[in-house]
């Protein structure tokens, strides 16, 4: 049996392919907390990517309000309903079956050749989404969930959610250390960058199988009808050779977005942004874990929002995460790290490969060890007067 | 093709182009003189393309001749393209094809590009966007000016240039919506003058995607909103694009059915 160790689900799982780790592996942290919905990262890869003929349902990058919102339409509860119930260890291992698993097939019988006929991953859990579901991006869109809310509902500062809620959810491709895309397709035109871990689909070998396309339960493979191929976010690989972040991670006005590099928890380094957020304050958590697929994009739980929603989402460690990122935000000082590096997020085009935290500011360095980016502990501030002599004016806002 | 040839297709494109923009005193003059129609006709027919010549025809006549008539066509100008009556033909390149303004900005830049590389700029009075029908004709009139003039300088590399130009443009371009606007107009006018004319500007740049050997891709048919089976007998109101997503469902069809993870790097997998 091909077995693969997926530390997001704290054991060894059934995989199509053996374990192959690429040298690096293109990853990011999205803090949920700050995310506007303002479109703009879903509009920088529009228009960098996808704006061709047959691409015009596409949206490598989306940001969807949950729970109500998804794109494509239902992506999330139609992959999780396929699975059934499935339950987490209290030990914050995964006992239920991935969808590598769930139709109980042993990969070690697969017959992996280039062969289109022979669908080798069909055996992958997945469904191919309608063309209907391409065609509602913003469909739920700041639709609230909870309880019924009065003008005068006060929530204190210290009450756990808020009781009625929702939150956005930007998505791009996880670029998977397992990606069910590369495992699914026949043909191998799927595969990962050794490089850099990104994953891409070679348009010159995808026959248009939209296998990918039906096993990514992300939603993030994606068939163009005008090319005859099946497409996905590239990563923007041609920045990322460069060294700088991609577009809609650099584009972001909430500057929720730290690009960088993510290792496995044995291998992590701490001064490094993305693993010190994922395995050090474990303040990130990835999306859907349970799939296991290894999605390389980690999210900052949003506080406001009731736990048992979360957990469904991001895993065990959710509450942890509230509690710690929280605690940074406060100003504890045991939280000082992250707090500096939750100020250095998106203030960069240039990925950010080791940080710092001095006592007044947080900086980070690329790869070559130049500063890129310096952000004060404590943004000054001014007063200005009310009135404004020079131009006979009240200033509404002084600070 | 004779130096002659170029300046009548400049011509056709020139007066088209003024026809098709809105109603102004140059063209009030033009129709009222009969300078028009006497130029039409005599480029449509020197040009020896029977259709073409039928087709030149009827625009004349059906052409306003008294300020009066050129009058009423402003108004009826003004009710099929114009924003002021609400308008419904587009006279924009980007509306007939897949996708938005926002997601088009490609398509925007690329006809730019043609205009600067021939050293043309908006005039300052002018904010017309740059996939504007009239703009693309009065270009290629520029382009067919052009030709006949560097074939009488006998520059025959100057002459490649431009008649490459025209080709790419006629395909990348105005060769791509013609045809869809000319039905528009069929299909939602009622006025003969631009009915008339638009079928004759179709011929004319079939014949010079014809001549300049360009293949252009026609745009599909407009896709229905992705609503529309949704809401039933709505016909107005039921499209609830906002204009800057591409909602547009893809169509479908034409699919054909189609040890480690594999790997590569930057030239490909392994
Ligand atoms: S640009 Fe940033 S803040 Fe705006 S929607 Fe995208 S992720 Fe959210
Ligand atoms: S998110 Fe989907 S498309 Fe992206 S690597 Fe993972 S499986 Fe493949
Ligand atoms: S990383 Fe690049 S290709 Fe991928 S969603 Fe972002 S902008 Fe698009």
């Amino acid at each position: 049996m091909a077995e693969v160790y997926n530390w997001q689900i704290g054991r060894e799982m059934e995989f199509p392919y053996a374990e192959s780790r690429p040298e690096k592996q293109w990853g990011a942290v999205f803090d949920i907390n700050k995310c506007i919905a303002c479109q703009t990262c879903t509009m920088s890869c529009k228009t960098t990517w996808t704006h061709g003929e047959g691409q015009e349902h596409m949206f490598w990058n989306n940001v969807e309000t949950k729970p109500y919102g998804g794109h494509p339409i239902g992506w999330d509860t139609e992959i999780l309903d396929r699975l059934g119930t499935q339950n987490w260890g209290s030990d914050g291992v995964y006992e239920g079956d991935t969808i590598f698993e769930t139709n109980d097939v042993d990969w070690d019988d697969m017959l992996i050749d280039d062969e289109l006929g022979n669908f080798h991953g069909e055996d992958i859990e997945g469904y191919r989404p309608d063309d209907q579901d391409w065609a509602h991006p913003n469909i739920g869109e700041d639709e609230p969930a909870g309880e019924s809310f009065e003008s005068d509902t006060h929530i204190a500062e210290e009450e756990e959610t808020h009781p009625m809620w929702f939150f956005y959810l930007p998505r791009v491709c996880n670029h998977c250390s397992f990606a069910a895309c590369a495992g699914g397709c026949p043909v191998q035109a799927a595969y990962k960058r050794n490089e850099d871990g990104i994953v891409l689909i070679d348009e010159d070998s995808c026959q248009a199988a939209q296998e990918c396309v039906r096993a990514c339960p992300y939603g993030k493979s994606v068939y163009n009808p005008a090319e005859s191929k099946s497409q996905k976010c590239v990563g923007c690989y041609p920045k990322v050779e460069q060294g700088m972040v991609p577009q809609c991670f650099e584009n972001c006005l909430g500057k929720i977005r730290q690009h960088g590099w993510v290792n496995p928890p044995e291998e992590a380094d701490p001064d490094n942004p993305i693993d010190f957020m994922v395995h050090e304050a474990e303040v990130a958590l990835p999306l859907y874990p349970q799939l296991g697929l290894e999605p390389n994009v980690y999210y900052v739980p949003p506080i406001n929002v009731p736990t048992d929603y979360l957990f469904q989402m991001f895993g065990p460690g959710v509450e942890e995460a509230k509690e710690t990122y929280k605690a940074a935000r406060r100003g504890d000082e045991e939280h000082r790290k992250l707090r500096g590096l939750l100020h250095l997020m998106g203030s960069t085009e240039w990925r950010i490969e080791q940080f710092e935290v001095t006592d007044e500011e947080a900086i980070g360095y690329d790869g070559s060890g130049s500063t890129v980016a310096r952000v004060p502990m404590e943004e000054p501030q001014y007063q200005r007067e009310h009135f404004d002599a020079q131009n006979n004016a009240y200033r509404l806002d002084v600070t | 093709m004779t130096t002659e040839t170029h300046v009548h297709r400049a011509r056709l494109y020139k007066l088209a182009s003024l026809a098709f923009d809105r109603p102004d005193d140059e063209l009030e003059a033009a129709l009222v003189s009969g300078d028009f129609t006497t130029q039409l006709l005599e480029s449509a027919d020197a040009l020896a393309d029977d259709e073409l010549r039928d087709r030149a025809q009827k625009v004349a006549e059906t052409a306003p001749t008294d300020p009066a008539a050129v009058d009423e066509r402003y108004s009826d100008w003004a009710t099929l393209f114009g924003f002021e009556k609400g308008g419904e033909i587009q006279q924009y390149q980007i509306e007939y094809s897949p996708g938005t303004l926002v997601t088009s900005t490609d398509t925007l830049a690329d006809i730019s590009g043609f205009y600067k590389a021939f050293g043309l700029s908006l005039a300052a009075e002018n904010r017309e966007r740059a996939d504007h029908l009239c703009l693309q004709l009065e270009f290629l009139s520029h382009l067919a000016l052009q030709t006949a003039y560097l074939d009488l300088d006998g520059d025959e590399s100057g002459v490649d240039i431009v008649t490459n130009a025209q080709g790419d443009f006629l395909e990348d371009h105005l060769g791509r919506w013609i045809p869809r606007f000319n039905e528009t107009v069929q299909d939602e006018s009622h006025v003969a003058f631009y009915r008339a004319l638009a079928a004759l500007v179709e011929r004319l740049v079939e014949i010079d995607a014809d001549r300049f050997d360009a293949d252009p891709d026609v745009f599909a048919e407009t896709p229905p909103s992705p609503t529309e089976q949704f809401i039933n007998d709505d016909s107005d109101g039921g499209d609830f694009r906002c204009g800057t997503c591409g909602t547009t469902p893809s169509p479908t069809g034409d699919q054909e059915p189609a040890q480690q993870l594999p790997m590569g790097d930057r030239d490909g997998p392994y």
